[in-house]
């Protein structure tokens, strides 16, 4: 696609699906590849597909992926200059961001300086109020202050305690009276030192019917374009499982509204990269600014779909110092996409994680289907990291076409070996309120009694039952071994 | 023999009963045709009563996963071979899941023997079966000579794991 030279060589820090999303960007732009991996993922597809692979090592892989001093060592071993970081581990790390232009290496990402403000929800959200964008009703003295108690509780309850440095879901209560709100903070605090290494906490409003929506955005540092929204209300215990853009709530008066003041926020940072500008919209439509995530974010490929886009493309060349290839009025919103992340948990159950191997796997094909995925035959799935496994995508003409496509290919997606939440994610889209566009964060709890597993009808559990025996390894074995003139006399235990 | 598994927490009984070129099935105590076409290692046409259905199957020690109807199952099978329950997970103990008779050892005390060699070949209910090692090291124990019989749960060999070296 491209004669020109955008980086020697770009390392990937990360795993996954994600890392080897980020790979068929770099191959998509002819850049040589870095993959770096920790023992348990030594068979990854990354690994094998990336031009180089490095292991890495630590404590724990995690810990391995956070090991900047690891990372830069090995950049400047194999010559590399470009660092993507992908989401999560290194990606919203200023001092990693710091540490590599020190070493003349370009963090593939905004600024460090731009990652500190947003970074931080106390002084991101004073930038965003000072710029004249909306921000939800808070409290932010410091929690020892005197009459700090008091302050909160006039607020109203619900209110949700919020770690100052966390993030995605993480370091996050709701507290519904004020005989909990002191231990609350108490708690919150501690957890905020202990996870974030900064005890900072903040409380604000808590909108209990309210939807999660958020706008992309991507700028070069003189422009911002934004790739509308996406609907990211279908969460359980704060984390989305659901995504779709666009959103159904918004009509577009209301869409041009909030994309705009998202692309405003970003020109006020000078924001450079791809980006998203979380808000919270109430059902009386209002919408208030939450957070921004620097990165590129799991649920990026359903704005990709709808606006034919390519995000990771675009963050390597803007890194490179290209302008952004795309225009406002370039970029044409087309169809409907919905994203489904599929985790290993039991999802019937508390959600609690899964663990196993893969031991069969057969991805859904089909047009306008999109199976991100670093999963592979023989995979161990450990809770070392995160339960998502892969994410499917499916786009549509219409957002109903799209969401019958999610069940369809939800369906036809085998993964035998470890069990997966695809059945309740089915239960979620076939859901009238689903269906119909009306959805909120409280929507998981809301409707906890209806989703919930079908039972079998008898046919169906004769027919697994069945399939079970004539399938397993022993019986196999034994029919294997047994003559014809025996299994024809009749029932074997006389 | 009574293959068991546990499906949704509750045991059922799976069995045999007829095979020609339908398998007469009865799961718990009902009878059902069934047909069964194996593409591949995983994929199968399984037939029952008439009704074809895709299948896809995985077997993890103890654990089956199927595919079928757009759904996935989890079962585990109630292990009569049972090498896990009073051994012990990880042991090489080898008890019988059935009356049977011993036709031939392929083995002696004594010899290393790798994961998943055949040691023994019983027979049992007119079914000849081999027995596998489930894990490599040496064979501590025969449990009985060639043509000599057992009853349900007699140790029918041990393997030793090699001593622990850490």
């Amino acid at each position: 696609m491209s004669t020109e030279t955008l980086f020697n060589k770009v390392l990937i820090a990360n795993r996954g699906e994600i890392a080897l999303r980020v790979l068929r960007g770099l191959q998509e732009l002819g850049i040589p590849s870095v993959a770096i991996y920790h023992d348990s993922d030594r068979h990854s597809p990354v690994v094998r597909q990336a031009d180089e692979a490095v292991e890495i090592f630590g404590d724990s892989p995690s810990a391995a992926h956070l090991d900047s001093a690891q990372i830069i060592e090995i950049c400047q071993r194999l010559g590399v200059d470009g660092v993507h970081p992908c989401y999560g581990f290194l990606s919203e790390n200023a001092n990693f961001s710091r540490e590599l232009a020190r070493n003349g290496i370009t963090f593939i990402g905004p600024s460090a300086e731009v990652i500190e403000l947003m970074g931080d929800k106390i002084t991101s959200r004073e930038f965003v109020e000072k710029h004249g964008f909306p921000v939800p009703p808070s409290v932010n003295m410091a929690a020892d202050a005197p009459g700090f108690i008091d302050e909160v509780a006039a607020m109203g309850f619900p209110l949700v305690v919020k770690a100052s440095a966390g993030g995605g879901g993480k370091g996050m209560s709701i507290v519904n009276s004020k005989d909990e709100l002191e231990s609350t903070l108490r708690v919150a605090a501690s957890e905020a030192e202990k996870y974030f290494g900064d005890k900072r906490v903040y409380v604000e409003r808590y909108f209990e019917n309210a939807r999660h929506i958020e706008v992309q955005v991507v700028g070069d540092g003189k422009t911002v374009v934004h790739l509308g929204e996406r609907e990211c209300s279908i969460q359980r215990r704060f984390q989305k499982i659901i995504e779709e853009a666009p959103s159904p709530a918004l009509d577009d008066i209301k869409r041009a509204e909030i994309c705009e003041a998202a692309a405003g926020i970003a020109r006020a940072a000078h924001y450079v990269s791809a980006g998203t500008v979380e808000f919270l919209y109430t059902n009386s439509g209002e919408f208030f600014f939450l957070e921004m995530n620097t990165r590129i974010q799991v649920e990026h490929p359903v704005t990709e779909m709808v606006y034919k886009v390519d995000l990771v493309v675009e963050q390597l060349r803007i890194a490179a110092g290209k302008p952004l290839s795309i225009s406002q009025a370039s970029v044409v919103k087309n169809g409907h996409a919905v994203e489904c992340r599929l985790c290993a948990e039991d999802a019937f159950n508390g959600f609690l994680p899964e663990t196993g191997k893969v031991l069969f796997l057969k991805e859904p094909t089909g047009e306008g289907v999109r199976f991100d995925s670093g999963l592979y035959q023989g995979q161990a799935v450990t809770t070392s990291f995160d339960p998502m496994l892969a994410k499917l995508i499916v786009h549509a003409p219409t957002r109903a076409q799209a969401i019958a496509g999610c069940i369809d290919k939800l369906r036809e997606l085998v993964l035998l070996g470890v069990n997966t939440n695809a059945e309740y994610l089915i239960k979620v889209l076939q859901h009238e309120a689903f269906r119909s566009g009306d959805v909120d964060t409280g929507f998981v709890n809301t409707y906890a009694e209806d989703l919930v597993k079908d039972s079998l009808n008898v046919n169906q559990q004769r027919a697994v039952l069945s399939a079970a025996m004539l399938s397993d390894r022993h019986i196999k074995l034994l029919m294997e071994s047994t003559p014809d003139i025996y299994a024809a006399i009749g029932r074997w235990s006389n | 023999m009574q293959p068991k598994y546990i499906l949704n927490d509750n045991t059922h009984v799976v069995e045999t009963v007829r095979r020609s070129d339908d398998i007469t099935i009865e799961v718990d105590g009902h009878a059902l045709d069934a047909r069964i076409h194996w593409r591949d290692a995983h994929q199968c046409e399984l037939t029952i009563n008439g009704v074809a259905r895709e299948v896809y199957a995985a077997q993890d020690d103890s654990k089956i996963f199927l595919h079928l109807d757009g759904k996935t199952f989890q079962l585990d099978v109630v292990d009569e071979f049972g090498d896990a329950d009073e051994a012990g997970a990880g042991s090489g103990r080898i008890k019988a899941p059935m009356p049977g008779v011993m036709i031939e050892s392929y083995v002696n005390e004594g010899d290393q023997v790798e994961e998943g060699q055949a040691l023994l070949l019983i027979e049992s209910m007119k079914l000849q079966t081999e027995i596998k090692a489930s894990l490599a090291g040496v064979v501590s124990k025969i449990g009985f000579a060639a043509g000599a019989s057992f009853d349900k749960g007699a140790v029918l060999a041990d393997v030793s794991a090699p001593d622990d070296e850490g």
